[in-house]
This record gives structure tokens, sequence and C-alpha cells, in this order.
């Protein structure tokens, strides 16, 4: 199955785009030896996005984002960031352009020898503020990431999601137009991640600013995104909106992905014995009171047994998205009506197994 | 006072002389100390950013001063100290004395410095240098605001080892001229039979090694958080 390869953006009135990836490739040298790391990328990401970039460990995410701000050179093709191509930006003019791409770890990356204030302050020594202007700004950012009170202790004594609350405000201290966040959560409990996903997301509305957000867990995309793009050894699989993503993917390491953030996804694994008669099916809509009308309808129209064995309704972003798993009893001609049925009331209908009879 | 000219009658005659080897330890340490910390963290430095995957990766800058090291860190320093002789006469004047010993130790200590710096300085987290550059920090503020102040305490670790080779390399020292205890202990101690001589100049130095160790953990505990 291929991707769509559009990455044309939602609404009428598209947001300029602020991040360019065009046919970039990276190739690393190992021992002598080309190991490919980036294959032909071409994404655009907007402003006032929070784009996800999902894949499994090694698909290449950070070697991708770190093409942003220029930690990484490319091998081929380009990357521009606000017009600018950055393989072609002078040390200093690079350098100038990081002040205004913030970045997060996984592994926080906070300096040990300094206090939270001093963590904050770190990357405004550059900035031109006079010391009391950078003690201003340092409590503001402490303020905005809720740690005031915590602004003289080391990270040393801070747990895991008030290290990286101080790494975003140290992120955020040159007012950055881009943040880019690489696994920022996957250090994390769950708790926590939750809990920094929504000041991310938060900071977002807040400051307008555009986030990309790397990722090898759906919920986090699930969570916070509005587009993502899937990668699979160095190249996009898969690069749409969030939600028709969600509601209809296309790749398989997509599928993968979803079916082990939802409940919906194990649902299909603890399919039982069918008999000769049955049809297994996944259904997914967006509107659920439709649905849940449809499965009655459908069942006195065809007369046939329709046997709800799992159902889920997700929020992504504002919107729900519905799933069902059911069982359908009947003939084999029966069963296909069926299924016709709820497809032409756009429902999204994927036959997890049927029984050959 | 009596005391102690029972125990150690061959250094109590002699104390003026003692108590001037003890200074001359001192200053030599002192000096080699700074002069070779300094030029170590050059070194330590230079190789931590050339290394392969370094800030500044530069592959023929760190084979020479990895090789130079290795070259000057096999030779035995006894070897070191006799060879150079002639070397030092050109550099300081003299080849004996506080003035003559000064060079070779200097020589003698900084690859064994550069490589305990060096590795220091390896100890620094690389995702801490991948943020500060992410940050758009200059190479000289990373090695400044990152390799130098998040290795302080590891540096003071260091530091404080090589001050007890040093100490014993100035001991070596004397055997070749070059004053200080070391000289005290081997004309008195061994080459008079003076036991008492030999003692004195141990235990002077047990108290150097435990003032340098002391200090080194000073500085750990203050830097660490
Ligand atoms: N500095 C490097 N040198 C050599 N190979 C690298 C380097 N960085 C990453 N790679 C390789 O490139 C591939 C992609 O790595 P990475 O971008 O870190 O993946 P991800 O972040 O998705 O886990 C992997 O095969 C990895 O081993
Ligand atoms: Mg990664």
């Amino acid at each position: 199955m291929t991707a769509p390869e559009s990455t044309a953006s939602v609404g009428t009135s598209s947001p300029a785009t602020i991040i360019e990836f065009d046919n970039v490739s990276k190739v690393y040298d190992v021992d002598g030896e080309g190991r490919k790391a980036l294959d032909g990328v071409t994404l655009a990401i907007h402003e006032g996005d929070i784009y996800g970039i999902i894949g499994l460990s090694g698909a290449g995410k950070s070697t991708l984002v770190r093409t942003i701000n220029g930690i990484e050179s490319v091998s081929g093709g380009s990357v521009r960031v606000e017009g600018k191509e950055i393989g072609e930006l002078r040390p200093k003019e690079l350098r100038g352009l990081r002040t205004r791409i913030g970045m997060i770890f996984q592994n926080f990356n906070l300096m040990p020898s300094r206090t939270v204030a001093g963590n904050v302050e770190f990357p405004l020594r550059n900035s031109g503020l006079s010391k009391q202007e950078r003690a201003q700004r340092v409590a503001e950012l402490l303020d905005l990431v809720e740690l005031s009170e915590h602004s003289d202790k080391f990270p040393a004594e801070l747990s895991g999601g008030q290290k990286q609350r101080v790494a975003i405000a140290r992120a955020l201290a040159n007012n950055p137009d881009i943040l880019l966040s690489d696994e920022a959560t996957s250090a994390l409990d769950p708790l926590t991640t939750e809990a920094i996903l929504a000041l991310l997301k938060n900071l977002q509305a807040k400051l307008g600013i555009t986030i990309v957000v790397i990722a090898h867990q759906m919920q986090v995309i699930k969570e916070i995104c509005n587009r993502v793009a899937v990668l699979e050894h160095g190249t996009v699989v898969e690069e749409n909106d969030v939600y028709s993503v969600f509601a209809n993917p296309q790749a398989d390491l997509t599928k993968q992905f979803i079916a082990n953030t939802s409940a919906l996804g194990q649902g299909e694994n603890t399919a039982t014995e069918l008999a000769s008669d049955e049809t297994l099916i996944k259904m997914q809509y967006v509107d659920q009171n439709v649905s849940e009308s449809l499965i009655s309808t459908a069942s006195r129209q065809f007369d046939v047994d329709i046997d709800i064995r799992f159902a889920e309704v997700s929020q992504i972003g504002s919107r729900p998205l519905g799933g069902i798993i059911a069982v359908i009893k009947g003939s084999a001609e029966t069963r296909e009506k069926v299924i016709g049925y709820f497809r032409s009331r756009s429902v999204n209908v994927e036959v997890l197994e049927a029984s050959r009879a | 006072m009596n005391f102690l000219s029972t125990l150690f009658p061959d250094v109590s005659v002699r104390m003026d002389e003692f108590y001037d080897c003890t200074v001359e330890t001192l200053i030599m340490v002192g000096i080699v100390g700074l002069v070779s910390f300094v030029l170590s963290l050059v070194f330590a430095v230079i190789l931590t950013t050339t290394k392969p995957g370094g800030l500044s990766e530069n592959t023929a800058v760190y084979q020479f001063f990895d090789k130079l090291i290795n070259l000057f860190r096999s030779i035995p320093f006894i070897i070191l100290a006799t060879t150079m002789i002639p070397f030092t006469r050109i550099v300081m004047g003299t080849a004996i004395g506080l003035k003559g010993a000064i060079f070779p130790l200097i020589v003698g200590i900084t690859p064994f410095f550069s490589r305990q710096m060096e590795s220091a300085l390896l100890g620094v987290d690389p995702g801490l240098v991948e943020a500060a550059v992410s940050m758009g920090l200059s190479k000289p503020q990373i090695v400044w605001r990152v390799y130098l102040r998040e290795s302080i305490a590891q540096i003071a670790k260091v530091t404080s080892i090589t001050i007890v080779n040093l100490l014993s390399m100035t001991a070596v020292i004397g055997v070749v001229g070059g004053g200080g205890l070391g000289d005290f202990a081997i004309r008195y101690g061994f080459q008079r039979y003076m036991i008492d001589a030999s003692i004195a100049v141990v235990l002077v130095y047990l108290v150097f090694i435990y003032i340098a160790e002391t200090a080194g953990k000073l500085v750990i505990a203050r830097t660490s958080h």
C-alpha cells in the first residue's frame, strides 16, 4: 500500500510553510560503509502546526529533526526554515537561527552544575540582555512552566517531569518560532507525559509557535498533533492530518501503531473462533449516533445478527473517532450486503476475519 | 625539640637544609603543577574537540597530539629526565637545582595530566554539548560553559591524582641533582645511610599527599550537585 504524497494543508486560508524538507537524504559513514538514515524525505510543516513524526527506533526521526537546526547536515536535498536554506547559512547565521529554534530532549540535557534558574538563563547569555533583564525573563519563563518555587534547586533534586519543564523553559528563553521535541516524553511516566503534552499544547496556543514532535507512540501524536508523518527506514510512508490518519490509515506501519494505542486494536486480537457463517469486522466512524442506529437498522433490514464485541470512542484533537468490533452472522451474501451498506454510509469497514465457508 | 632530635638526630642537625628542601619541593610542585595544569587543559580540550565525532573534528590534529602524548608517556621518567639534561640547559640555563628540575618535570607530568584531563572532559554527557549546540552557542562558549564548567569536579579529582604523581617525580628528579626533598633523601638517607633522613622525607611526602587529596575532595564536594 502506498501513502498519499500530498502535503497540501487543510483549510482555505492555509498558514505559511515554515519548515520544508525537499528530497532530503542522509547517509552516515559507519566504518567506511554508508548507512542510509534518511531517503528522499519531502515534507512541509506550516506555521502553528504541532507536527508529529512517528516511527520505530532507528527510523531516522532524530536525524530528520536535527537537520532543521543544522545539528545534522544533509547528504542530499534541502531543508528550508523560514525560507532560509539551512545548508547555505554561514556558521554565524546558523547559530543565530538556532537561538530561534528551541529544542527539548528525551534525557532533558540540563546542566547539572547549574540551578534551575541558571539553566533557563543559559541560552540568554548571547541575547544582549542585561543581567537584570535576564533575571526578569527567567522569572517569566519559570512562571510559564509553573516552577517558580524551584528556581534555586539543582536538576538532580527535580523529578523527570519538572526537569522537562525546566528544559522547555530553557528552550523558550529566546522566544523561538519553532520548538523541536525529540522524544521529550519517552522517559516519563504516563501521567507526567500527559501533563507535559498538555503544557506543550498550551504553549503552542499561547505563543503561536510551531512544534515538531518526535514520538514512537501514537498516543502522543493523537494527544497534541494536528499533522503527522510516519517514518520507516528513512522514508515517509504516510503523511496527513492526524484525524485522517487515525480514521483511515494507509501504511501497514501506521495501522500497527494505531492498533497498539487503542483498546480497539487490542480487541482485534481477542477474536474468538468464528462459526462458518460469521465475519469479524472493524468499523470506524465519525458520528457516533449514526453508527449505533446503523447497526440496528442493518440487522433489521438484512435480518442478520450483529454482535458488538467491542466499542470505543477516542478523542483526536477535538473530534471524536468511534470504533466498533463486531461479528456479523448470516449467509455469505447477506454479510457482503451489510458491509456494503455500512460503507455506503461512510463507515470505514475492515474485515478482520471471515470464515471461508 | 629534644624528642625530635632523639628520633631524627641527623635531620635535626640539618634542620635549615631540610626546611629549604621542603620549600623547594613545594615550589616545584606549585610551579610545575600550575604550568602543567594549563598545558594539560589545552591539550585535553584539543583532544576532546578534534576527536572523531567531536565539536571540531580534525583527524590530523587529533592523531598528532594523541601520538605525541603517548610517545612521551611511554618514556620512564628517570630516562626522560636524564636524556633531557642538554635541553634543560638550553631552556633554563642550568640542569641542576630547582631551576633545572622544573623543565623536565613539566615535560614528564604533562602527558599524564593531559590524559587525566581528557578523561575528565570525556565524562561530560554528549547530550549537554548537543543541547548547547542547539542553543546557538559558539565552540569556545561550549568549551568554556559546558566542557570545563561541567567537569570541574572531575578536573579537581584528576588534579589531585596528578599532584600525587608529581610528588613522586619530584623525588626522582632529586637523583639527577634536581634539589628538593628527593635530593635530601638521596644525599643523606641513601648515600650516607642516615635512615632517619629518609623517614623524615617520607613523612613530609605523606603530609603533602594527604593535603592534595583532601583539597581535591573538598572541591569535588563543593561542585557536585
Ligand atoms: N552519528 C551517527 N553515526 C552513524 N549512524 C548513525 C548516527 N546517528 C544515527 N545513525 C543511524 O541512523 C539511523 C537513524 O537514526 P536516528 O535518526 O537516531 O533514528 P530514530 O531517532 O528514529 O531512532 C539508525 O540506523 C542509526 O543507527
Ligand atoms: Mg531518536
